[in-house]
């Protein structure tokens, strides 16, 4: 059943996101220099503690591979590439982040250049989290030939001894920085270190910030954007430029909420996603707009890039910064302590593998966040980050927030039911008293994600 | 009266029946004691601790029967070992348990410790963190901050103090437990062994759930009885089986239903659990954490760029004279499913041959069989 309707609120593209994509080439261009520069170029280190290669130089971070996004433009590669871990032995249900990209490298694309030379990189590292992340830079230092590090985080509960964990992580890297030195023969330089540091942590508070403003009705930005983004921040959140991008977005997004300028010129309904999405099936993240609904967020991604402080009711607000909680950064010993403490004590997504609070957590994100119903990826390929949904669905409902569970994986197209998947999500919406609505189509940057 | 004046029962007898009536040791060690048990789901939980505590260590395990209450907790994608164990909780199964513990391991079996705290009332829970890069330099000052921790949470739950006399006398019970096991399992080297795969399995597991310095009365008695036993000529295939949790010794039987017959292993219901000991140290604590560190890892735990695991298995094939090899994998479980690989291309490289066997808690019997006996057969080929 449709219904027509009017747009409440006005929306427009968001000004900062042509700076947005020139930072995102700018760096994309630097990365595949990084060989012909004469400079260190790793595999992993993806999506915390990045700053820790940067005391080498300009150091290019790889990831886990650079063609994840062409690859997820391409669903048929997509299913080439898991396949081709499968046939080299990887069980078709492990994290499917190391299937597609160490399958991207068997069937030839990983790390292949427009030249058409396969850049080699000269180390693998990852901190380690979830059963699979180090697992994944051990699989490409086999792969390439190179030495590996990892750097093991240790998941403890709120009554344990963080302090003792900060220093176990803070010790571990020191040992990292001496392994590089000795490995790359290169002299590190602590005031690199320092200054990507003290990018890194801006560059997580102003995500929190970005997040934060997502509370307002209606929302300034949309799901899609907001990963968009954070898929930029994975391996570049110390660099040069990306503060400064951040600070921008962020202005824009305050002026946005004062003006009530929203994502969606319709939001009927505010959704959450937990998990990550299906990459290569963008379309899933809109069908709410068809309800004049909107995903603004979920608690996995607001933690992913965020320094958030946990309140005893495991609500969360934006962290103060390093000079204001106590953590100069100045040297090495100071910064690799600021930097511990940014994943350990203000990063929610290390400790989500605890499970312990997560539940919690995604209750009272539903609540800060005034969501109408959170959707659950039952991610097949990231065991890590899908751990304890089906109980935290449960927790949700008994707080009396509605929820929907969908299966699939986050990279690999064979997983997910795309019809069966469509016909739930608009089912879900309807049971919150939801009808489709004919509109003048669509929100910003329909083509900028 | 305790299992370990009982002479009549040969002691193979009743390592089966602790693991078929598992429940049965526990709550009768509580009558006769008085004492509290413990449930844990990882073999990587310091057990000498608990046991210093004067507290029965017992192993949470599933039943290997299809259940459904754990929907609304675990998604069917997590492994279904971890949501049979899970299961047993809700199910009350384990209900004379005092308090459970578990320290940190992959996200499936944590997800079933989450949910057992949280769901099924018991009085005591501590969680442990230990180490995911055991080879680490920085691993042994972490875990054993954590295991002073566990210590003190026992201390105040119990209201009596951990003394080192009482670490002592518990590292003695079960290092004494070990190197009984690794005497019994010496005697696999030979040819034919004196002893089958499934009769090591039940010798292994019963452990689990028995007051160690009891199941070493029946682990002397074993060897005995062993050295009583005619001696064998029949030469058969000699195998090893690599892998996740299989508690299933429905499995080992299948296999040694052929001409074959398990000599070693490297699963956690077997080498993994007791292979090495606590070696003292002034530091109780310290010797106990460096003896979880240093013991054979589990994919979880083998972080180093040179990769532990396949040395060690082929180190155990050399000494063994392993033949072929059968890697277990439990669906859906990631931690093995990386190391598989490499695992086999190890094993394979060094000539011997692998057979992978994806199961689900229970064995499909005759779909396996099949799969087995086409093995058996290129083995025995090989061979010839
Ligand atoms: S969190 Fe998920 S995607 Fe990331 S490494 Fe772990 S399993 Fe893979
Ligand atoms: S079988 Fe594998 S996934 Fe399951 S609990 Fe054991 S290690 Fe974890």
């Amino acid at each position: 059943m449709t219904t027509s309707a009017t747009a409440p609120y006005e929306s427009r593209p968001i000004e900062s996101w042509g700076k947005m994509k020139e930072v995102r080439r700018n760096i994309m261009r630097d990365l595949w220099a990084t060989k012909k520069r004469g400079d260190i170029l790793y595999q992993g280190g993806y999506a915390a503690m990045v700053s820790l290669p940067a005391g080498l130089g300009n150091a290019g971070a790889f990831g886990w591979g650079p063609a994840m996004a062409s690859i997820m433009r391409d669903p048929e590669l997509a299913r080439r590439c898991n396949e081709a871990s499968e046939a080299a032995g990887l069980g078709s249900d492990c994290c499917v982040t190391l299937r597609v990209n160490f399958g991207s490298a068997l069937v030839g694309i990983h790390n292949l250049a427009r030249s058409g030379e396969r850049l080699q990189p000269d180390f693998a590292w990852d901190v380690h989290q979830c059963e699979a992340q180090a697992k994944t830079a051990q699989y490409f230092a086999e792969y390439y030939k190179v030495p590996f590090f990892a750097i093991d985080i240790p998941i403890l509960p709120l009554t344990h001894d963080l302090a003792s964990g900060i220093k176990y992580v803070v010790l571990q890297m020191h040992d990292f920085i001496q392994w590089m030195e000795k490995i790359t023969k290169r002299e590190y330089k602590d005031e690199l270190l320092v200054e990507a540091v003290k990018r890194e942590w801006k560059t997580s508070i102003l995500w929190s910030k970005l997040c934060e403003l997502q509370k307002a009705v209606p929302a300034p930005m949309d799901y899609r954007l907001l990963n968009s983004l954070a898929a930029l921040l994975v391996t570049s959140k110390h660099r040069e430029g990306v503060p400064e991008l951040m600070a921008d977005l962020v202005a824009e997004d305050e002026v946005r909420v004062k003006d009530k300028v929203a994502a969606m010129p319709f939001e009927r309904c505010r959704l959450l996603h937990e998990g990550q999405p299906p990459y290569y099936y963008p379309p899933l993240l809109k069908i709410p707009r068809d309800y004049g609904g909107t995903f603004i967020g979920g608690r996995m991604l607001f933690a992913l890039h965020g320094a958030w402080e946990l309140h005893e009711d495991f609500s969360w607000t934006v962290s103060k910064t390093p000079e204001e909680l106590g953590l100069p950064i100045k040297d090495r010993d100071t910064a690799l302590r600021a930097l511990a403490e940014l994943y350990l004590t203000y990063g929610r997504m290390f400790l989500q593998n605890l499970q312990f609070y997560k539940g919690d957590e995604a209750i009272q994100v539903a609540r800060g966040w005034h969501a109408d119903g959170v959707v659950f990826h039952l991610d097949r390929g990231c065991k890590g980050g899908a751990a304890g949904n089906v109980k935290n669905r449960t927790e949700l409902q008994q707080a009396g927030i509605p929820t929907m569970c969908y299966e699939g994986s986050n990279a690999d197209p064979r997983d997910l039911a795309e019809n069966q998947v469509v016909d739930r999500i608009e089912a879900f919406l309807e049971s919150l008293g939801l009808k489709k609505i004919i509109t003048a189509k669509d929100g910003p940057d329909e083509k900028d994600d | 009266m305790p299992v370990a004046t009982e002479q009549k029962v040969s002691a193979w007898d009743k390592f089966r029946e602790i693991v078929a009536d598992r429940h049965a040791y526990a709550k009768e060690w509580k009558l006769r004691t008085g004492g509290k048990a413990m449930g844990y789901m990882c073999t990587y939980v310091a057990e000498e601790v608990i046991y210093a505590a004067g507290v029965l260590p017992v192993r949470i395990m599933g039943s290997r029967e299809p259940q459904d209450v754990t929907e609304p907790y675990i998604y069917g994608m997590y492994c279904p070992y971890c949501r049979d164990c899970l299961a047993q909780g809700l199910l009350g199964r384990y209900n004379y348990l005092d308090g459970i513990t578990e320290t940190h391991t992959c996200s499936h079996i944590r997800q079933a410790y989450d949910s057992w705290q949280k769901f099924v009332p018991i009085g005591f829970n501590h969680y442990t963190y230990m180490p995911a890069d055991v080879r680490s330099p920085r691993a042994k000052d972490m875990f054993l901050i954590e295991l002073n921790q566990l210590k003190k949470a026992l201390e105040d739950w119990t209201g009596k103090p951990i003394t080192d006399a009482k670490l002592d006398k518990a590292t003695r019970a079960y290092n004494t437990n070990r190197q009984l096991l690794r005497q019994i399992y010496n005697l696999r080297k030979q040819d034919p062994p004196p002893l089958s795969g499934l009769e090591a399995m039940y010798m292994v597991m019963s452990s689990f759930w028995m007051d160690k310095a009891e199941h070493s009365v029946l682990l002397r008695q074993a060897l005995a009885e062993i050295k009583q036993r005619p001696p064998r000529t029949d030469s058969k295939l000699r195998l090893m089986t690599i892998g996740s949790e299989n508690d299933d010794p429905e499995l080992i039987e299948l296999i040694e239903s052929f001409d074959a017959q398990v000599v070693i292993d490297e699963q956690c219901t077997g080498t993994r659990y007791f292979w090495n000991k606590v070696v003292p140290q002034e530091d109780r604590l310290a010797a106990i954490a460096q003896r979880y560190l240093d013991r054979p890892p589990c994919p979880m735990k083998d972080l180093q760029e040179v990769r532990q695991r396949p040395k060690w298995i082929m180190d155990r094939v050399k000494e063994y004279k392993v033949q072929g090899a059968v890697l277990v994998r439990l669906k859906f479980c990631d931690p093995h499913e990386y190391d598989l690989p490499i695992i086999r291309r190890t094993l394979e490289e060094a000539g011997i041959p692998t057979l992978t066997l994806e199961r689900d808690i229970i064995t499909p019997v005759g779909q396996f069989k099949t799969r087995i006996g086409a093995f058996m057969e290129m083995l025995q080929a090989d061979i010839i």
